[in-house]
């Protein structure tokens, strides 16, 4: 595993014009900004010398991205570089700048996601990319490792979703079964409505089935006139069209139960149950128990509950409850 | 599914069922100490159900051969009873509860044979009517490649009069069955679907004609023959198709060769979906209407099984009303509405079959 050409470097000034600013192949860094960056390194000078490998005609950066960035910003000819053996494999460059990376600074999930997936390129097996991972900072548990890997491989605007915590790891690893459309499409609606984790779930997995039962794209199902109509709905708030969504969503995956509910709720109402009695049904309508309970404080309550309860079993629609005359049977 | 490796129990290694299965399947053989490494190849591998349907693992049960069918007390359960001779299944039906039953699911012979018929004997003994099958941890007829069991097994049950064996299938591997000597003691039993369900989520297993055509063929040579429409998949456009099947089924085989009918809608334990999901994901199977039901399991909405069930039960008493039809595993409120019916206002469920078995199979009531 170990390259056997020397890792050192020469320090050497170069004209920033030779680097090639556009190969990301030791990218690790998901910042973009340099302002304060280079704000400092015009204060103070560059502390820290970026390091670079020669590649045929030009420099190829291996760590220090920002730093360059910011120097080419500030009108510098020349920058002071870490010029590494140019026989190093690639491998060896990755390991470096990850080690450069990781040792300096917590990386976030993107950032490990790009280490992770860069290793990976090795074709290392799951032991040897554990041990490595471990030696570079990076986390060595294969789970987590498999969790990771696919990160930085969803759309951008997912990337900065995870990064800002509206879509967490379980989340976004959902979204990576999806195509890009209907995984940006869900992102967008769970940062839009601000949803936590359990209710992103929920609207994953509704659409997930229904797309799949109906063979058609999840993002199809998300774009239904209904979904679009809610969120863009100003007057309604984040909760209220989240449950809206969810109950839309529900209706669709569970046609039928959803018919049973509106049933029973259609002939609960005709029972005007007062709040002092209050009838529960078996769950999803499996079992055949229903359950009464009623609440008294005194004997003349008492009363009165007993002959509301035979009103109630007079009222036909306790017997539609009952036998289920659901419409949708 | 093709068996790749031998598996022999070191303990069972100079059993001479061992030495004729070896022989018969000329593949790479292992000796192994103990189950458990079976067990870690299994599981090391990226595919677990599907490397446990490439080996065969023979051993001993160390445990009772026969076992209570595991019912549950919110649901009519039938009082069948197991022969339990190996686990799981070379064939790959995407719904196969077997795949997230055992861990790990092992394709598994079990070859301590004079334990397995001392039990039956004491069973026998009992007096007491016996509906046994071999189909439930495993397919029934899968052995008949590799192994002489039903050869013995179906002798012993015909030599007596209070039990009967069932063998429930989805293969055609019946023709060494022929000659055998049954005396109606042993029900040959297939497991039937229409045939999108089976080209979709039964892979590796016989058509439905095929099935059919061993089914006429057993009941020509005097064996009861039983139909399980079990799992019943709801999907657009089922109930022309679950017609067509039964038209058909009754088209090969006639009414009166047939013991009964079972129907079951499909069900599953929650850990099925996942592994259903990362082994067939083209497989829409999962995606229905499906609660959680009292045992458990999910199942599809209930009013939907009744109405599937409805549908079936007319079809079946159209062609054949004489026919013994019950359902697996559900409540009597499915029931009344399904078939008209509770199995208490007819003795119990247990009681109806038993004696169906006793006037199709001439057994002795207790």
């Amino acid at each position: 595993m170990q390259d056997s050409i020397d890792p050192s470097f020469r320090l050497r000034s170069v004209p920033l014009a030779h680097i090639n600013l556009t190969d990301d192949t030791f990218r690790i860094t998901t910042r973009t900004d340099i302002k304060e960056l280079a704000a400092s390194i015009a204060d103070i000078g560059l502390l820290n010398p970026p390091l670079i490998i020669k590649k045929q005609s030009t420099f190829t950066l291996v760590s220090g991205f920002r730093r360059v960035s910011a120097c080419h910003k500030l009108g510098w000819s020349d920058i002071f570089t870490r010029i590494l053996n140019p026989n190093l494999s690639n491998a060896r460059c990755l390991r470096i700048a990850i080690a450069d990376n990781a040792f300096q600074r917590p990386l976030n999930l993107i950032e490990t996601s790009r280490c992770i997936h860069k290793l990976l390129r090795d074709e290392l097996n799951e032991q040897q990319l554990a041990k490595i991972s471990s030696v570079l900072g990076l986390p060595a548990n294969p789970s987590v490792i498999r969790k990771l890997s696919k990160l930085c491989l969803l759309p951008v605007s997912i990337q900065k979703n995870i990064l800002t915590g509206t879509i967490s790891l379980s989340m976004a690893n959902e979204l990576e079964s999806l195509d890009t459309e209907s995984a940006v499409a869900l992102a967008s609606l769970f940062a839009k409505l601000k949803m936590g984790l359990n209710k992103q779930r929920e609207i994953a997995m509704l659409v997930k089935e229904i797309a799949k039962r109906e063979h058609i794209s999840p993002q199809v199902v998300l774009e239904k006139a209904f979904l679009f109509g809610i969120t863009e709905d100003r007057d309604l708030d984040k909760g209220q069209a989240s449950r809206k969504i969810r109950h839309f969503l529900r209706k669709w995956r569970f046609p039928e139960l959803n018919r049973a509910q509106q049933h029973y709720e259609k002939h609960v109402k005709n029972l005007k149950l007062d709040r002092s009695i209050h009838l529960i049904p078996p769950k999803d309508f499996e079992g055949n128990a229903y359950t009464l309970t009623m609440s008294f404080t005194n004997f003349s309550e008492l009363q009165t509950l007993r002959n509301r309860l035979e009103q109630l079993t007079r009222n036909p629609s306790i017997k539609a409850i009952l036998e289920r005359q659901s419409e949708c049977c | 599914m093709v068996v790749r490796n031998l598996y022999i129990d070191q303990a069972v290694a100079e059993s001479a069922l061992v030495g004729s299965i070896s022989r018969r399947l000329d593949i790479s053989r292992d000796m192994v100490a103990t189950t458990q490494e079976v067990y870690d190849i299994i599981r090391a591998s990226k595919d677990p159900v599907k490397k446990g349907k490439e080996v065969l693992f023979l051993t001993r049960n160390n445990g009772s051969f026969i076992k209570s069918c595991p019912g549950t007390r919110s649901y009519r359960c039938c009082g069948y009873k197991i022969l339990h001779i190996g686990t799981f299944c070379h064939m790959d039906c995407t719904y196969c509860i077997l795949q997230s039953y055992f861990h790990p699911p092992v394709l598994q012979f079990f070859v301590n044979h004079d334990d397995l018929f001392d039990e039956l004997r004491v069973t026998f003994a009992d007096n007491k009517v016996y509906r046994i099958g071999t189909g439930e941890f495993t397919d029934s007829l899968i052995w008949e490649l590799w192994t002489d069991l039903s050869t013995r097994l179906i002798p012993e049950f015909a030599a007596q009069k209070h039990a009967i064996l069932e063998l429930k299938t989805k293969t055609t591997a019946i023709e060494r069955l022929r000659t055998l000597r049954h005396n109606r003691k042993t029900v040959i039993a297939w497991s039937v679907n229409t045939p999108r369900i089976i080209a979709d989520e039964e892979r590796y297993t016989a058509s439905l004609t095929a099935r059919l055509k061993a089914a006429a063929k057993c009941a020509s040579w005097g064996y009861p023959v039983a139909f399980h429409f079990d799992p019943i998949v709801i999907y657009d456009g089922c109930e022309p198709d679950y017609q067509e099947t039964i038209k058909q089924l009754f088209s090969y085989v006639s009414p009166e060769k047939i013991v009964w009918i079972s129907l079951g809608t499909f069900r599953f334990m929650p850990s099925l979906k996942p592994l259903i999901q990362k082994r067939f994901p083209d497989s829409t199977i999962i995606y229905g209407e499906f609660i959680s039901g009292l045992d458990n399991k999910m199942r599809y909405f209930k009013p939907l099984r009744i109405g599937i069930y409805k549908k079936l039960t007319a079809y079946i008493r159209e062609l054949a009303p004489q026919v013994l039809t019950y359902l697996c595993m559900e409540d009597d409120e499915v029931w009344h509405k399904s078939l008209g019916f509770a199995p208490a206002d007819r003795g119990g469920l247990s009681r109806m079959l038993d004696n169906r078995a006793i006037n199709h199979c001439n057994l002795i009531g207790e």
